[in-house]
């Protein structure tokens, strides 16, 4: 469903907050129909990025222009165009939950009884059908996050932003909004999602771009970047002194990380390839598993925590 | 790529290009006007009541006309004027001072 139609274009982007350098002149391309995963430890840049995308924050340099649009003229056709849900909690304390979305509906001109149509769609399909009438108030954060996104494809958007959907939801919910988001794709809406969550990640988006201190430090297909960063599989096994040298002999090429008391080993050698070293050493608690989109995370990134 | 234009932040008193849509927005405080009337709107109805009460009964016995004007006269245009006054400024500032003192930027 992706076309080479490129509906978001940035070059040269950048958002200065005072001293600290948010977003460093990145260029990036969003082609039409695509999902876009923004990836980044927390401030990395990820939200500064999308908020500039939906004109709510102008840039300090550089050109960003969404279907075809420039965001520092055209902010009210841009905010016609698109779905947003934010990250953090916007809903209207003083209304109940259809309020909100019969209130939202209006700043789009969409009409009253299409408005209502759309919200009580919308409810019923996020399960929140009983909650119709309740204030915001009264609702937990997992209903919140889940009417911040009815709320966000009421106007029937093109491109949506969705910053951090599922963060706070239950399994059950979060797999709600992944099967919206690739019912929504199907569509072909354009989808652009930041996100902590690899595993979502890696579900959900045809090409992630991975942010670290405000610059893309790599982009590319989640399954690809994995294959390119990691290899195939991931030793783990439990931290031993002995154990080290051993490893280290039998897989030269491969990058041996200790983690706590737990050693992990990536090699980019073909599948099964530890399993001669585990049947001449007999080893506790050992787990061959997939290497997955989080390695990649942690070796681009690095392990230190990041200040807020 | 080099082409990087640097934006020049609007002026900070250039006038809004409004377009009608900010009916909505209108609509949407008048909404909230109407939910929360009773703890809006009878507050400031019944404060210059109570002042016309106290001030005009009470304080204005013992204050003679000015000029044939009776003191009535110059207080109840006043509390009217201060009632509206305040009531408008509190329905302003106070969504614009909470977006300034949270840290959450309110959207949209």
């Amino acid at each position: 469903m992706v076309s080479s139609e490129v509906l978001i274009e940035a070059h040269g982007l950048t958002k200065k907050f005072d001293d600290f350098l948010a977003v460093d002149h990145i260029d990036f391309k969003v082609y039409k129909g695509e999902c876009i995963g923004f990836l980044g430890p927390n401030g990395a840049g990820k939200t500064t990025t999308v908020r500039m995308m939906y004109c709510f924050l102008p840039p300090t340099a550089g050109e960003l222009t969404v279907a075809g649009l420039s965001i520092n003229k055209q902010c009210r056709e841009i905010k016609s165009l698109i779905g947003l849900a934010p990250q953090e909690d916007n809903l209207d304390p003083d209304f109940s939950v259809l309020k909100n979305l019969t209130v939202y509906s209006r700043y789009f001109d969409i009409p009253k009884s299409e408005a209502l149509k759309r919200a009580n769609e919308q409810l019923k399909f996020f399960q929140l059908e009983e909650k119709r009438d309740v204030p915001i108030m009264a609702l937990s954060t997992g209903m919140k996050r889940r009417l911040i996104f009815a709320r966000a494809l009421l106007n029937q958007p093109q491109i949506l932003l969705l910053d951090e959907p599922t963060t706070g939801l239950d399994p059950q919910a979060r797999h709600l909004v992944w099967d919206e988001i690739r019912h929504l794709k199907k569509q072909g809406v354009t989808i652009i999602l930041t996100t902590h969550y690899m595993d979502e990640a890696s579900a959900l988006c045809d090409r992630i771009l991975i942010i670290d201190h405000g610059k893309i430090i790599e982009e590319g297909n989640p399954g690809e970047l994995v294959k390119k960063h990691i290899g195939e599989d991931v030793l783990e096994v439990d931290y031993d002194e002995k154990l080290e040298p051993l490893l280290k002999r039998a897989f030269p090429n491969a990058r041996i990380e200790r983690l706590g008391d737990r050693l992990q080993i990536f090699t980019h050698e073909p599948h099964g390839v530890f399993e001669g070293f585990l049947k001449e050493h007999a080893l506790q608690n050992v787990t061959i598993r997939n290497a997955n989109l989080e390695d990649v995370f942690l070796k681009l990134t690095g392990r230190g925590l990041r200040p807020e | 790529m080099t082409s990087v234009n640097i934006r020049k932040s609007p002026a900070p008193f250039s006038i809004p290009k409004l377009s009608y849509r900010v009916w909505h927005v209108w609509r949407r405080n008048f909404d909230v006007f109407m939910k929360t009337i009773r703890v809006n709107f009878l507050p400031s109805l019944l404060e210059p009541i109570l002042y016309l009460v106290a001030f005009g009964f009470g304080l204005g016995g013992f204050i003679p006309d000015i000029n044939g004007q009776p003191y009535i006269n110059f207080l109840a245009p006043a509390l009217v004027a201060i009632a509206v006054m305040n009531g408008r400024f509190l329905s302003a500032h106070l969504p614009l001072s909470c977006a300034c003192t949270s840290k959450k930027p309110s959207t949209p």
